[in-house]
């Protein structure tokens, strides 16, 4: 009965936090700040409904949602790193105020170069 | 996990599943493309894992394991060939 409970709640807290996340998607102006969304509340939402079913599905469930966690926990900050450093390779430009630029990648736009995002046929170097 | 619950989440995690796909469509960086792609199937995993918790079915958290596991392999490839113009 508590482990139902519990579970209801789990599943709740994740689908709030999974729409935080998509909201953020939205709402952030540039990819950099759009990760931080992206990698993190939307992972953790999941996470929440993992544990959820952990509590009352069969062991069958527990153990393959134990193997679900395990993997995302490794895989989630990697992949977000390699979208983070493609982006910082082809100089996509922040546009949050305030962005500081510590790897000086990102310098001041040259007057020929493509517009801030980039796309796939000009290839700034 | 009750019915109601049940329904309520699949009905809410399909509407954020429209969601990430109009901004998959209307990204407005390669990058920013990835990301919601990357979000898109995370939601999908968690979808499976709701309905193989109300349903019972242990063979969709198999679903869900290997589909995890190929986002992270897309994810990364389609990164490396933003970033590089090639995938290895």
């Amino acid at each position: 009965m508590v482990a139902e409970w519990l579970s209801n709640a789990l599943v709740v807290l994740g689908l709030v936090v999974v729409t935080i996340g998509v909201y953020g998607l939205f709402r952030m102006p540039d990819i950099y700040t759009q990760l931080h969304a992206a990698s993190k509340a939307v992972f953790l939402g999941v996470i929440a409904i993992l544990v959820a079913s952990m509590l009352t599905g069969g062991s069958g469930i527990a153990m393959r949602a134990i193997l679900i966690v395990a993997l995302l926990i490794l895989t989630t900050p990697v992949s977000a790193m390699a979208i983070g450093r493609a982006a910082l390779k082809r100089r996509e430009h922040q546009v949050s105020p305030d962005a500081i630029d510590e790897s000086g990648h990102l310098h001041r736009p040259l007057p020929d170069d493509p517009p801030p995002g980039g796309n796939l046929r000009h290839t700034p170097q | 996990m009750s019915g109601a619950v049940f329904v309520f989440a699949a009905v809410w995690m399909t509407g954020l599943l429209v969601g990430s796909l109009v901004k998959v469509i209307t990204a407005r960086s390669p990058a920013s493309r990835i990301l919601a792609l990357d979000m898109l199937i995370l939601i999908i995993v968690a979808l499976l894992v709701l309905y193989s918790e109300a349903r019972g079915l242990s063979h969709l958290m198999d679903a869900a394991l290997a589909l995890a596991l190929i986002s992270f392999l897309a994810t990364l490839a389609a990164a490396r060939y933003y970033a590089k113009g090639r995938v290895m």
